[in-house]
């Protein structure tokens, strides 16, 4: 037994704990599977491997050296410390050994892995001895001064650099670094699952443009790829740059067992679906880690969140000097100290927001402990990839809060360990992407009559060339199409942004980062808590002019979320198709968005603190949707089921009387119809119901009192219970599309709309890109619609609240009583069950 | 997505793209062709226009003549070039449809100026068509391959790099020649540093050479590019007259400017000091080129004792200093410069005590520390980082020798 067994046994026979563990997934010892050296390996490269213990490959290895020793491109997909720089190091570094001319190009995500990697290339490269002129690495970046810029264009023969600066930096100038080009045999993209959404869609292009002009200095460089364990991993690649690379994803290296816990809190009322605190069960966790001699590493989401547990953990272990924090916004010196700790061992807890992103080495943990699902499969995975050093076991415990997104992991932990999520979705095809993408590449080479580009055919390109030329930055010469501006296109937009329009993030003056136009207003709107790496601001002044919104830091207890309006017109009808009782539909829509207010909710306990109103012009856009619509028989047979009840509700007393005076003062007459006869009976109908409000005395005021006839009453109360089913529905349907699209949540907006022009009058949901232009998330939940509703209706029916919680249909605040036992109905019904 | 979706892209894109300039129309009626408005021809091709003027040597600019007689020995000095006669040197500006230096900034317009036996003249190239570019530039590689040095405003980091690029990017085969090479903008701002508002050729025409041009006939320079563009899509001329005046006045006034740091810098040396000299580090750069230590010495030690920072000053001295023989003046500069960081101080440092002082103790430390800097740049040349561990391995090994000996 060794100590990770005596705490996973303390945690799982714990009679606290242990009940509460709903899932305990194991990834067994992988054993080592080796492949000699390959015979053509210099002795030089054998000698290095040898000095640093290292007599054989691991299979991938081996394999990837083949590979791209033949020429082919390859993926290598393994896990967490498997050794994949190596698959790419020793091919790239003994082809340097027969063409001393050699350039390769290294991008990386991040500055930590760039720096990370430059390091570990010079240290084979020192010790191998190269002969002849030694050779060059250089990281080429935003930091590289001037001087260096020059020289590494010249004579690096690896260049490290991340893609901003390809964009931005590299390709616009390429015949400054025609020497690079002509020589370029190698491309290595590191951690190629993290370009996803926008990024992702951008760097295709990026690609693209790169090929380009690998192809205009007559070479062809070979793809190399590396990337966490994905399924479709391949076709994804092939989106990116249009050709087919070899998947390795045998992992040959050892790995250590390592055991995953999901810790839900327990309920303190199960009927309203009311769990214990999750971030005060993570402290409580974190106590009982420490008596173990281990090393954990805490995420949360926000650095507000870190600070919390990490106050509460000093002050209840009084250990302070072993529980650090980390986070962004430190002075290098500081961080440095911080990570050497960690390293070391120093620190036993470390509590960190995402700042602690990829290639900061902090060494292997033994525990990783997740406070929240941190909002994407891929980042969980990546926050769970810091345990592990070696052959040694370990721990990631996920705790899980009561939000609908954490909750539907449990019925899904497959989503954590064995099966692997799928690759996420781009759109390099989106026209805005496109557009500026397009200009970059015109700039850096006209276009040809007969060009295409990516998996556009030059037919398709003419409309995206006529508007270059409309806007005067194209310049037509027949055979040849010129770019003829004086700016500087590739200065003109970031990776990160859609690039057409975007609003700057600005807090004291510095630019934080930016925000599409298009959530501009609605992630960024007055008085909204916008958090940013960690960091939570209040948003001081949206200047719609300038184009800027100005953020200030605020400690809150409280987020906001956006109120908005949402009108659709459908521009083009792609698919369509009857399923049952419901139609599905998807195309492209303009979609009118105007926000009108926000509420203000209570962290943890999501109660709504305050509305307020907001008064911003409507934004236009062009994206795509899918929607379905409840047929008309549907909805008659959930109304008849809906078995109108005339269970007298208590309505406080002086009811009776309260009714007649205002049956008095509508005239004893129907408000909606004018009904006046003796047949029907009239009813006194509260406008915004009853239930909704606190105080007795405001749902009773006259104001909110309508006389009304049975018939009118019960379809406004129909009308009602539909909405409230929809709303449910809605939520529940936007928190757990994302796992299927690999995208956040905030990618894709739902609206509900009662009598839908989308679909002739009937009640229907509408999920759509929140991007102009989409990136293709609404079509996949199309082909995925039957699934999806499966999913819905188990959730509802496993979750053991009464009428509805957050862990299904939404916090009851927000939709009203009831709307589970309407949601479960609807389900059903279409499902069949 | 299929044409249906795009079947009107600008409205797709609506009210999400920049603002953008818009084009006028192609082809004017009643525009002017090139051969009206300026006095040139075509080239064999058709796609290159090329004008030539001539200067009488005894006109005025200013308050100075053209013809000047020190101007061969100013750039065999400067530019590091041997022996020169004036016939030898072209005088050349372009202008560009952009001020980047990127591969969709193009040259549309190369101005060479010479003098002749009787005259000044400018040659100008202009690109009529961008499908032309290879004709254009390889007319132009073909007459600036007769000359050994050119003269620039700026061209060192502007116009050649972007003609440079050009070549490259129409696979030339021949190359822009190596000339000898003097970039006016570098000694101007040397001579005049901190003293006039701008450093462009206009502002150094009225606060130096004392002379205005007339608007009538000439083009802000920002206005070139938009200019041309129209010509591009109209093909009306009448514009494009300004930007060949404005180009040809850009070459006179490098004349003249050239003439006049000749007469600063080739005069007295003791006039110019008195002069308003102000950067003495550039002054000492100056000096060392011209083989003139003393004088450099006495420069860069002024510059350190003004400006405290001034490394380059620092780093030049020391190395005159070593060269010199005076090591001890050397070695205190390494040792301030070492707490700056600088690497080839520690390396000095690391040298001196190794085969002066044979302290191979206080040597290794250099090394090391030199070592550890280096490793956290972003950019490592493996020669200096092998050449380091060359070193500190040696040093470990004369130490373990002196150990073995003193036991
Ligand atoms: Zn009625
Ligand atoms: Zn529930
Ligand atoms: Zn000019």
């Amino acid at each position: 037994m060794d100590i990770m067994d005596d705490l996973l046994k303390s945690i799982l026979e714990d009679p606290y704990w242990g009940p509460n563990i709903i899932f305990h997934g194991l990834e067994p010892v992988r054993n080592s599977q080796w492949l000699p050296f390959p015979d053509d390996l210099a002795g030089s490269l054998r000698n290095y491997l040898r000095s640093a213990g290292i007599n054989n490959l691991y299979t991938h290895q081996r394999q990837a050296y083949d590979m791209i020793r033949s020429g082919r491109n390859i993926i290598v997909s393994s896990g967490v410390a498997s050794g994949k720089s190596l698959c790419y190091q020793l091919p790239v570094l003994q082809t340097l050994q027969e063409d001393a001319d050699l350039r390769a190009m290294l991008i990386f995500p991040t500055k930590a892995l760039a720096q990370d990697q430059r390091g570990a290339l010079e240290a084979i490269i020192s010790h191998a001895a190269y002969s002849g002129s030694p050779a060059v690495i250089g990281i080429y970046d935003g930091d590289t001064s001037l001087p260096q810029r020059k020289d590494i264009r010249d004579r690096a023969n690896f260049v490290i650099t991340n893609p901003d600066m390809l964009h931005m930096g590299i390709l616009p100038h390429h015949t400054g670094w025609h020497r690079f080009f002509r020589n370029l045999r190698f491309v290595v993209i590191d951690e190629v699952h993290v370009y996803r959404g926008i990024f992702g869609s951008h760097f295709a292009n990026v690609l693209q443009r790169l090929k380009r002009l690998t192809l205009f200095y007559g070479v062809k460089p070979v793809f190399i790829f590396t990337s966490a364990t994905l399924t479709n991993v391949s076709v994804f690649v092939h989106r990116l740059i249009h050709e087919d690379a070899f998947l390795i994803s045998d992992d040959g290296s050892p790995g250590g067992e390592r055991h995953f816990l999901i810790y839900n809190p327990p309920y303190i009322n199960r009927e309203l679906g009311l769990r214990k605190n999750y971030m005060t069960e993570t402290v409580k966790l974190a106590k009982h880690l420490l008596k173990f001699d281990l090393q954990t590493l805490i995420f949360a989401h926000t650095r507000r969140m870190v600070e919390l547990i990490l106050t509460y953990l000093q002050a209840e272990t009084g250990e302070s000097h072993v529980i650090k924090s980390y986070r962004g916004g430190y002075l290098p010196s500081s961080r440095r100290k911080l990570e050497k700790d960690m390293k070391s061992g120093i620190t036993r807890i470390t509590v960190a927001t995402n700042a602690l992103e990829l290639g900061i080495d902090i060494g292997g943990l033994d525990v990783v402990l997740i406070n929240g699902y941190p909002g994407s499969i891929a980042s969980l995975r990546q926050q769970a990839g810091r345990g592990g050093r070696g052959v040694r076991k370990s721990l990631t415990i996920l705790v899980l809060s009561p939000a609908l997104i954490d909750q539907y992991l449990i019925r899904h932990p497959e989503f954590i360990t064995d099966k692997d999520p799928e690759a996420a979705l781009i759109n390099p095809e989106n026209p805005f992407i496109l557009l500026f993408q397009l200009k970059c590449a015109l700039f850096e080479k006209p276009f040809l009559n007969n060009e295409g580009f990516g998996c556009l055919s030059p037919e398709e390109l003419v409309p995206f060339l006529d508007l270059l030329q409309k806007y005067g930055v194209l310049h037509d010469e027949g055979e040849k199409k010129y770019w003829i501006s004086d700016a500087y296109p590739a200065g003109q937009f970031s990776l990160r942004t859609l690039g057409a329009d975007y609003f700057l993030l600005q807090h004291e003056g510095k630019t934080l980062g930016l925000v599409d136009a298009s959530s501009a207003f609605w992630m960024t709107h007055p008085q909204a808590i916008y958090i940013h790496e960690g960091d939570t601001y209040l948003v001081k002044d949206l200047h719609l002019q300038e184009h800027i919104a100005e953020l200030s830091r605020i400690r809150t207890d409280y987020y906001t979320q956006a109120i908005s309006q949402t009108d659709f017109e459908l521009l083009l009808q792609k698919h369509s198709e009857e399923v049952q009782e419901v139609k599905k539909f998807f195309g492209q829509l303009k979609v009118t968005h105007r926000v009108t207010g926000f509420k203000k909710i209570k962290w943890f306990s999501n109660e709504i603190l305050g509305y307020c109103e907001l008064d911003l012009p409507p934004q236009e856009m062009i994206t795509y949707g899918y929607w379905f619509a409840l047929g008309k028989k549907l909805v008659d047979a959930l109304c008849v089921e809906n078995n109108w009840n005339n269970r007298s509700n208590d309505y406080g007393p002086g009811w009776s009387g309260l009714t007649s005076q205002i049956q008095e003062r509508d005239g004893r007459q129907c408000r909606i119809c004018g009904y006046k006869g003796k047949e029907r009976v009239l009813d006194v109908h509260h406008r915004k119901p009853f239930r909704t409000f606190a105080d007795p005395q405001k749902a009773n005021h006259p104001d909110n009192l309508i006389t009304l006839c049975r018939t009118c009453h019960r379809r406004i109360e129909k009308n009602f219970y539909i909405q409230s089913g929809l709303s449910g529905l809605a939520f529940l349907l936007g928190n757990i599309s994302p796992f299927y699209l690999m995208c956040d949540r905030k990618d894709i907006h739902v609206v509900v709309q009662e009598n839908s022009k989308l679909a002739e009058g009937l009640p229907v949901i509408v999920i759509y890109d929140s991007i102009p232009g989409g990136m293709g998330l609404a079509e996949k939940l199309y082909s995925q619609h039957s699934l999806l509703l499966q999913e819905a209706l188990a959730v509802v029916r496993d979750c053991a609240c009464t009428t509805g919680c957050p862990s299904c249909v939404g916090p009851e605040a927000e939709m009203g009583q009831g709307s589970k036992r309407i949601v479960k109905k609807i389900l059903e019904t279409i499902n069949h069950e | 997505m299929n044409k249906a979706e795009l079947k009107d892209l600008k409205a797709l894109l609506q009210g999400h793209l920049p603002e953008e300039n818009t084009v006028r129309n192609h082809s004017r009626a009643g525009g002017n062709n090139l051969q009206d408005v300026l006095s040139g021809n075509y080239l064999a091709a058709g796609e290159v226009f090329k004008i030539s003027s001539s200067y009488p040597y005894d006109m005025t600019i200013g308050k100075r003549k053209l013809r000047c007689y020190r101007i061969p020995e100013i750039v065999h000095k400067y530019s590091g070039s041997g022996k020169l006669e004036l016939g030898d040197i072209v005088f050349l500006d372009t202008e560009t449809t952009g001020l980047g230096t990127g591969s969709g900034t193009f040259v549309f317009l190369v101005g060479l100026g010479y003098f002749t036996e009787k005259d000044f003249t400018v040659d100008q190239y202009l690109l009529d068509r961008l499908s032309g570019e290879q004709h254009f530039l390889e007319s132009i590689i073909s007459e600036i391959s007769s000359y050994c040095g050119i003269v620039t405003f700026n061209g060192k980091s502007f116009d050649m790099p972007l003609l440079r690029n050009r070549f490259i990017f129409n696979g030339l085969t021949a190359e822009l020649p190596d000339l000898w090479h003097l970039d006016l903008l570098h000694l101007t701002r040397r001579l005049w540093q901190n003293s006039l508002s701008g450093y462009d050729l206009q502002n150094i025409e009225q606060q130096v050479l004392g002379f205005w041009r007339n608007p009538g006939e000439d083009i802000p320079g920002e206005k070139i590019p938009e200019v041309y563009r129209n010509y591009l899509q109209d093909r009306d001329a009448s514009f494009l007259k300004n930007i060949v005046l404005h180009n040809r006045t850009d070459i006179l006034s490098l004349v003249i400017l050239l003439d006049l740091i000749a007469e600063l810098i080739t005069g007295d040396i003791r006039d110019c000091f008195e002069w308003k000299f102000r950067d003495e580090s550039g002054i000492g750069k100056l000096f060392e080129q011209m083989r003139d230590e003393v004088n450099a010495i006495r420069c860069f030690e002024r510059s350190i004792r003004i400006f405290d920072d001034d490394r380059v000053s620092l780093k030049r001295l020391s190395f005159l200093l070593k060269k010199r023989g005076e090591v001890s003046r050397a070695e205190k500069l390494w040792e301030k410069a070492a707490a700056c960081d600088e690497i080839y101080a520690m390396v000095e440092l690391a040298k001196l005590e190794e085969h002066q002082r044979k302290n191979y103790v206080k040597a290794l430390e250099w090394t090391l520390r030199a070592h550890n800097l280096l490793q956290q740049r972003a950019m490592v040349n493996s020669g200096n980082f092998q050449s380091l561990i060359k070193r500190s391995n040696r040093l470990q090994q004369k130490l373990n020798r002196d150990k073995i000996e003193d036991d």
